[in-house]
């Protein structure tokens, strides 16, 4: 018997028994589908983080001050202290670090900011012109940090999207008054909306000169005599020279430092943070991936116990067969060929209703956050290799239990 | 050597706790063309050496020859091809199967011996033959009894077999059918020159066959050898 008569059997049987058939599909679609929809949105989360995480801009690195010990006391990273303005010049030198591109130093502080009758508290940071190329922050309307504020300590401010819209209620923001923790600066523009929701990217903010938060707002840390700053955001030539970047970062810092053993400071690249994103949605995908296959499986035994039902109900016919010439492997060919046709045709149907549900899922808006899932080529072909051998597995038994009937039995039996 | 030698042929069957012998030492000669009636008492071990015979089953010993095999060294896959190519089985309850059409029905011995797609020709010319053209798309449930056991016979006939085996063709039918069947068999067996071994309860039916085997208690106790090797 060839395939073309196994498969042309195997139909002929399956569409006499047409709902059943079907009903026993369905487990292997439902398990297919989630597999291929989990599989999907897993991958959208992830893309949909890595985007954001580079939206924030490209090929950085952020130098943060250590960790303070204090009579071995250990305090949080970054409360060291230790960093400075010109820690971050330092870095600028074309000579001692060549794989440095832009240096954009940052000092931070929370402050609650005024305008009218309307008041909100958040994040205040003092940023240099750099800060707008290197963290991909440009203006919506108005204009950006301007070197000239920074050295004349400017009482001015860029302030974030969600910061405009709560303040100012659809009012023009630009050269209005606000008050940030008692002190007047005027707005010089808005910054275009990030839609973000972590990962330091956000719309609450508003930026002020660098300068000017050091001197008129915070009564600011020092640091060896100056002032000190939270981040120095180091825009690096490319992703390659990262480890090269980090060594001549270290070497300087250490230099200024005067540094033998412990640094007090740490060097983390954008790669990182985007590895740790990736991680974390990688196990999630993994995980609900497991239990989609768990339903898959479900559907697996549902086609053996639909099978061995059918053998039994179909041991007169397995007996007929056998009599007029059928050998084992045409039998055990004939019942496997049903379980496989049902696995595969429940796979595609799987992988079309999967298909459906992550364009659903693509619809919809998670906050500011859109996923959108994505169907790739390699989870169809995984589904479908899957399901197949989900077919075979669970199909092998019944049919070589229905090839291995004695004929006389099989055609006694009532 | 004859079509059919077996020798001493013994089959027991476990039932329970319960040895059952259901043949005993049986020995057999059928030559090639003969038309031969088995009769017995029930329980005397008719469809045990009619399995045997058609290689549905394996002796416990004793030797069997068809056309010059030994079927006791055979395997399953070996045994499948001699019943598919040498053998036509008919059966008392027809065992045709069900909600396939007549034509399908006795195609299927067809489709495992492989080979040409002239199938479904062969088919219809064998229905022909046993007069059942016309119902070639009737499903069993549609047809008389008679007419299903017509179809069987057109199954059996399919391949052209060498041997005829008919367990009780006629046990299921009345006696017009019943003839009609007979009939059929007379007419294989004279035009078409294939041997017929037929278990019948019936002895005006088995009157009509050359030779009468009478089994009792597992053993044949008359017409064990054929008549041209006893005369």
């Amino acid at each position: 018997m060839n395939v073309k008569e196994s498969l042309h059997t195997a139909l002929t049987s399956l569409s006499a028994n047409k709902l059943r058939s079907f009903l026993t599909m369905l487990g292997i679609i439902i398990g297919v589908a989630a597999v291929i929809a989990m599989l999907s949105i897993g991958r959208g989360a992830e893309q949909a983080i890595t985007s954001q995480i580079t939206s924030m801009g490209t090929n950085l690195l952020f130098v943060r001050p250590g960790s303070s010990s204090q009579g071995g006391v250990r305090s949080a990273q970054g409360s060291a202290g230790t960093l400075t303005l010109q820690d971050a010049e330092a870095l600028a030198d074309p000579n001692l670090a060549p794989s440095v591109v832009v240096v954009a130093p940052e000092a931070s502080s929370f402050g609650q900011v005024v305008y009218m009758s309307n008041n909100i508290n958040v994040q205040i940071s003092g940023v240099t012109p750099e800060y707008e190329t290197v963290r991909n922050m440009p203006v919506e309307t108005g204009e950006f940090i301007t070197a000239q504020h920074v050295s004349a300590r400017s009482t001015v401010a860029v302030i974030g999207a969600n910061v405009s819209a709560s303040l100012f209620e659809g009012e023009d923001p630009l050269d209005k008054s606000i008050r940030i923790s008692g002190v007047n600066f005027r707005v010089i523009g808005v910054l275009e909306a990030k839609g973000g929701t972590g990962f330091g990217i956000t719309d609450d903010r508003i930026l002020v000169p660098l300068t000017t938060l050091q001197t008129r707002l915070s009564g600011a840390a020092r640091f060896r005599g100056a002032s000190t700053i939270q981040t120095i955001n180091v825009q690096i030539q490319s992703q390659k020279v990262s480890d090269q970047a980090v060594e001549e970062i270290g070497a300087i810092l250490r230099e200024r430092h005067d540094i033998l053993y412990e640094d007090d400071f740490s060097i983390t690249s954008q790669e990182d943070t985007i590895q740790a994103a990736t991680q974390i949605t990688d196990i999630l995908t993994v995980f609900l991936g497991g239990i989609a296959a768990i339903s898959l499986l479900v559907g697996g035994i549902g086609i053996m116990n639909i099978m061995l039902v059918s053998v039994t109900e179909r041991t007169r016919e397995i007996g007929i067969r056998k009599a007029v010439g059928a050998r084992k492997r045409d039998i055990l060919a004939q019942f496997l060929t049903e379980a496989i046709l049902l696995s595969v045709a429940g796979g595609i149907g799987g992988i079309l209703v999967g298909y459906g549900i992550s364009r659903l899922i693509t619809g919809i808006n998670f906050g500011a956050t859109q996923i959108s899932a994505v169907v790739s080529a390699d989870s169809v072909l995984l589904a479908t290799i899957f399901s197949l051998a989900v077919g075979l597995f669970f199909g092998i038994y019944p049919a070589q239990r229905a090839a291995d009937l004695n004929p006389i039995e099989a055609l006694r039996y009532e | 050597m004859a079509l059919i030698e077996i020798e001493n042929l013994t089959k027991t069957f476990q039932m329970g706790e319960v040895q059952v012998h259901a043949l005993q030492g049986v020995s057999l000669g059928i030559e090639k063309g003969e038309m031969v009636a088995i009769m017995g008492p029930s329980g005397s071990g008719k469809s045990t050496l009619m399995n045997v015979l058609g290689c549905l089953d394996q002796p416990t010993s004793g030797t069997y020859w068809l056309d010059g095999v030994d079927v006791g060294s055979l395997d399953d896959d070996a045994l499948a091809r001699i019943r598919s190519q040498k053998i036509g089985f008919v059966f008392q309850t027809f065992n045709l199967l069900r909600r396939t059409s007549a034509l399908a029905n006795v195609e299927l011995p067809l489709v495992y011996v492989g080979g040409n797609g002239s199938r479904r020709q062969r088919a219809l010319e064998t229905l022909s033959a046993v007069g059942l053209r016309e119902r070639a798309n009737h499903q069993p449930t549609q047809l008389s009894g008679g007419e299903q056991q017509r179809v069987a016979i057109a199954r059996a006939l399919v391949n052209n077999p060498s041997i005829i085996l008919a367990d009780e063709p006629t046990g299921n039918l009345d006696s017009k059918a019943g003839a009609e069947i007979i009939g059929i068999f007379h007419r294989l067996h004279r035009e078409r020159g294939q041997t017929v071994i037929l278990v019948t309860h019936d002895s005006a039916i088995a009157a009509q066959a050359q030779r009468i085997i009478r089994l009792r208690d597992g053993q044949i106790v008359d017409g064990g050898t054929s008549g041209e090797a006893t005369a």
